[in-house]
């Protein structure tokens, strides 16, 4: 019944919970919004700020290589190595350590005056045609009119590709490359002639290759110090145009804080720029942490106060529960003495209030024990008495119906008394009449003077006579002999076989005497084949009531009523039906017309035991069933089932 | 203003030119010697001679650049091969009487090219050969075969087998003609071949396996030699004297060893004198060719061999040192007799830098032996033929 109720418990547990965190959730929760706005405010400001760095690293990177370059185009065994291979070595060597200083400067070259590669770093560009690059050298070499160094963009992806791959040694190895693009730098290589002060001979170009690739691992490794902040380069661009291979679509972008730096590169009026970026979840990383942190926090917290909340309220509650289980087992009937020690002087004072009341429960518990004791004393012997009565009264009961069925038996009786009455009077005074004709007839035998006529008129009349006292005594002795088997059937408990058809007839024929007065027709209907093995007393009994009770309570003497009785044998049992057309019984006492002693007519002398002693019979002896079908004014029914064969009794007695 | 300048610079040199002589050289073994040389001459003629030495590898540039800027000295000593780059070195015939009466034509002939006389012999041989120390080497491995069989024995006793300037293109050409290749072939560039892919091979093969440190520099073949770090190296007759001195009864030489029955074969140039960009009309040509005369003279040379162990030219001398010669320096003889002249060509001056470019591209394995031989081949080539083409021209 309480399953589905709130605890005390857990609705403590959940106040002392919620007290405690949703302050501190509410005031994390700003904090971090505010700390998240500040947060990208200082990774802009950082990324700017890497960005400077990051800028300038490159552009004095740049400007240290073109100063390199410069320095190296002045350098005479750079020159002369472009002359003559005799300073190929030399050169060779001064062009690695160029490499390591500038790691950007992925390949350099002393290319001579016929745009022959005569010193190489590294060696593996020795295999590199420089055929995509020959327009541009070419082009160098023939302008010399105001020839300076020089910064070429070349957009070149197998010639790029070509250059990694001779590098890798491996011809099969494929590096992704992030651009095809390299900035060739041009330098021009001039020799003077010792003896011609104002001549001097272009013998070459320092051919400096700078990968857009290799410019953007520089790049990349110079942010390595910024690596927690996941600054990354997302485009570079040259006089707008990206240089990269793929770049990164709007929506990419989007998810980025950008930034663009331009970049300051010597000999060239191109305008190259560097596109920075870090994606905004990386930026506010540290807000997702503290974020994450904040719930690993609360969860903890959740806990550690769930905890506390339920040790508290465990603890608080514990009392209350201690007094429900009293109060529980005083429900239970258990009023033991407790002794409770709680921790709470309001609970200690209500558990002690508590056990005082029951303790009174028991004393009153005991009092009322008492008194049931001697209620109980008192109704049982009232109870000796009652069932002494009712013993008196069912033996009452019984005699009065043995009374009724000897009444019943009475009035049968003087109806056959009745009835036998008339045809033996008829019998006694045609038989008179005998005597006195035969006397008669004596008186003229001894006078002599009896005739012929005379004699024939006492031989027709003696014949007369003697057929109305054979008829008369012939009636009364049918009475009789019906008469003995009803009555005989009636007091009598013995078994037989008997014709119900032919039975049911001769009742009715009984019970002629207490049908005069009646317009009344009854109708039996039933197979005449049908023989019972049961007890026709039975039988009598509870037709005998039937009708006694259709006339003194159905039928009116001034109106014509029919009883119909039939009989059919269905699926073993025997349907007995039994119908008036009289008065009818009202819906309140149809319940009860089998209840002994009930009767409607008790100032009329009625006995109410009639349908009682037919219940009794149809039920008991017969061991069938009995109802009733009746509305006021449309007759009654009775619808008795009986099985067959009659069910054994151990005390029948077997005719 | 320029021009003043100039001019003043000029007549500053030409009276220095009168009585000072500046004389080049990369022998090693003479850098102290070549002074006091010097010193004797000044106090013989009064021409002031200043020596200068620079390490082997750079005299060549540093001539260049000298001639290129105008103050080239007035003599050097260097190897004959330089004569290949006669154009770049200023250099021009020689008149017959710079030349010592008697030199030997294969001696001139290591001077000649294209008929004319670009340098004055001084010195044969510059050839190398196989040193051992006696001390870890019983008998000498005659082929690479035995050298290779004795490495263990060799480690053993806690020193490395040999060594030598293993990237240095003098010694690599040493083993070409065991594989019957030959950089050059009269003014004609015979790199790209199967023989040479072959020696390539062979010499990347032995530093692969140990046998030789690819990383050597000359002080494997030098300094770690003499303290016995090595029981054996390979190294020229400009070495002798100083490894004589110093391993002393413990130093041997033997000529290299065969590779599959094919002798090694190692280049020898000689050392000419060559006059860059000298005149030799006037007191400066004199002063040259005095001096010259000098060093060709039969005391000089015999002091070449006796004080620096070095081969003279002189056919006196030389008979002297063949009638007189010790094991090792019979055998030094014997391997210069098994070498081959460096020819003083353009096409050998320029196929030094070629091979240089493909061993390079080949040890460091970029590039496959094939691709190497080409690249020595075509960038010969191209050497040789800017070589041809060389003068500066002017820009107007």
């Amino acid at each position: 019944m309480f399953e589905r109720m709130r605890t005390l418990r857990g609705t403590l547990s959940g106040i002392i919970l919620a007290a405690a965190l949703v302050p501190c959730l509410l005031t994390a929760s700003y904090l971090i919004e505010r700390f998240r706005t500040v947060s990208q405010t200082a990774t802009v400001g950082a990324l700017e700020q890497v960005a400077q760095f990051l800028t300038n690293d490159v552009e004095r990177d740049y400007q240290l290589l073109f100063a390199t370059i410069e320095q190296l185009s002045s350098d005479p065994d750079i020159i002369y190595a472009a002359y003559t291979g005799a300073f190929g070595a030399k050169a060779q060597q001064k062009l690695e350590k160029i490499r390591q200083i500038h790691p950007s400067a992925f390949g350099l070259l002393i290319v001579d005056a016929l745009g022959w590669p005569v010193e190489v770093a590294p060696t593996s560009l020795e295999l590199l045609e420089l055929d995509p690059i020959a327009p541009q050298l070419d082009s160098f070499f023939n302008d010399r009119s105001g020839i300076n160094a020089d910064v070429l963009d070349i957009d070149h992806g197998r010639f790029v590709d070509r250059i990694y791959q001779l590098q890798s040694r491996d011809p099969q190895h494929q590096i992704e490359l992030a651009s095809d693009h390299l900035f060739m730098v041009l330098s021009p290589l001039w020799m003077s002639a010792a003896d011609k002060e104002e001549m001097h001979e272009l013998v070459g170009a320092l051919v400096v290759l700078i990968p857009v690739h290799s410019l953007l691992q520089t790049a990349e490794q110079r942010l390595a110090y910024a690596e927690d902040m996941g600054i990354s380069i997302l485009d570079v661009t040259m006089n707008g145009a990206s240089v990269l291979k793929t770049t990164l679509d709007r929506e990419m972008l989007d998810r980025h804080l950008q930034l663009k730096v331009p970049l300051e590169v010597e000999h060239t009026d191109a305008t190259i720029e560097l596109t920075l970026g870090v994606e905004r979840i990386s930026a506010l990383q540290q807000v997702e942490a503290l974020r994450t942190e904040l719930w690993a926090i609360v969860v903890g917290l959740i806990i550690i106060f769930g905890s506390a909340a339920y040790i508290g309220s465990r603890y608080l509650v514990h009392p209350i529960m201690v007094v429900n289980q009293l109060v529980s087992s005083y429900a239970s009937g258990d009023y033991s003495n407790k002794s409770l020690k709680l921790s709470f002087r309001e609970l200690q004072q209500m558990a002690y209030v508590l056990e005082q009341m029951a303790q009174r429960i028991v004393d009153d518990q005991h009092q009322l024990e008492q008194r049931v004791k001697e209620r109980t004393f008192e109704l049982q012997n009232t109870n000796e008495e009652l069932r002494h009565t009712m013993e008196q009264l069912k033996a009452t009961q019984t005699q009065l119906v043995e009374a009724e069925k000897m009444s019943q038996l009475g009035q049968l009786v003087a109806g056959v008394a009745h009835e036998i009455n008339t045809p033996v009077g008829v019998a006694v005074t045609a038989a008179t009449l005998l005597e006195r004709q035969t006397e008669d007839l004596e008186h003229h035998v001894e006078e002599e003077s009896l005739t012929k006529r005379r004699l024939q008129e006492y031989v027709t009349s003696t014949l007369q006579t003697s057929e109305m006292v054979r008829s008369n005594l012939q009636r009364a002795a049918n009475l009789i002999r019906n008469f003995k088997e009803v009555a005989a059937d009636q007091s009598s408990e013995h078994l037989r076989k008997f014709g119900l058809l032919e039975y049911v007839n001769s009742l009715i024929k009984s019970l002629q005497p207490e049908l005069k007065g009646y317009q009344l027709d009854i109708d039996v209907d039933g197979d005449e084949t049908l023989v019972l093995d049961s007890y026709p007393g039975a039988y009598s009994q509870v037709l005998t009531n039937l009708i006694m009770n259709s006339l003194k309570h159905g039928f009116y003497r001034d109106k014509h009523h029919h009883i119909n009785i039939c009989f059919e044998v269905h699926d073993q049992q025997l349907l007995l039906k039994y119908r008036d057309d009289g008065r009818g019984i009202d819906a309140v006492t149809l319940p009860r017309i089998f209840d002994p002693f009930f009767t409607t007519q008790r100032t009329s002398g009625g006995t109410g035991l009639g349908l009682h002693i037919v219940y009794n019979v149809v039920s008991q002896k017969l061991g069938g069933t009995i109802e009733v079908h009746s509305d006021v004014g449309d007759g009654v029914e009775f619808i008795m089932r009986m099985p067959l064969p009659l069910p054994q009794r151990h005390d029948a007695k077997l005719g | 203003m320029k021009t003043l300048v100039t001019l003043l610079v000029y007549f500053g040199m030409a009276s220095s030119a009168a009585s000072e002589l500046l004389f080049w050289h990369q022998k090693e073994e003479a850098r102290a010697w070549f002074p006091q040389v010097a010193q004797q001459y000044e106090a013989a003629t009064g021409v002031r001679v200043k020596v200068s030495f620079l390490p082997t590898g750079e005299l060549k540039t540093n001539l260049m650049r000298a001639v290129f800027d105008g103050n080239s000295p007035n003599v050097a000593l260097v190897p004959a091969d330089f004569i290949g780059d006669y154009r770049r070195l200023g250099l021009t015939p020689l008149g017959d009487d710079v030349f010592a009466e008697g030199m030997p034509p294969p001696a001139l002939n290591l001077a000649t090219y294209d008929g004319s006389r670009y340098g004055v012999p001084l010195l044969g041989g510059n050839h190398l050969m196989l040193f051992y120390n006696k001390k870890f080497i019983d008998k000498p491995a005659t082929t690479w075969r035995d050298l290779v069989a004795q490495r263990d024995m060799v480690e053993s006793k806690g020193v490395k087998l040999i060594g030598w300037k293993f990237g240095e293109m003098y010694w690599f050409a040493s083993f070409l003609p065991a594989f019957g290749a030959f950089p050059v072939n009269d003014n004609q560039i015979t790199l790209n071949t199967p023989e040479t892919q072959r020696a390539l091979t062979f010499y990347k093969q032995i530093a692969d396996d140990g046998l030789v440190d690819s990383s050597c520099g000359y002080d494997c073949s030098f300094e770690d030699f003499k303290t016995g770090k090595f029981a054996y190296v390979i190294n020229g007759d400009w070495a002798f004297k100083d490894m004589s001195n110093s391993l002393a009864k413990d130093f041997g030489v033997t000529l290299l060893p065969s590779i599959d029955g094919r002798p090694m074969k190692p280049m020898f140039s000689g050392m000419v004198l060559i006059f860059p960009n000298q005149d030799f009309d006037g007191e400066t040509g004199k002063r040259l060719t005095d001096f010259a005369q000098y060093l060709q003279s039969q005391t000089m040379q015999q002091r070449f061999y006796d004080e620096l162990g070095a081969l003279p030219v002189h056919p006196t001398v030389v008979e002297h040192i063949q009638q007189s010669a010790t094991d090792n320096m019979k055998a030094l003889l014997e391997q210069l007799k098994q070498a081959k002249a460096a020819p003083p060509t353009p096409a050998m001056a320029a196929a030094w830098i070629g091979m240089r470019k493909g061993f390079e591209l080949y040890m460091s394995g970029h590039g496959t032996v094939e691709q190497a031989t080409q690249l020595m081949q075509r960038f010969s080539e191209h050497e040789l033929k800017k070589a041809q083409s060389a003068s500066l021209k002017s820009v107007d």
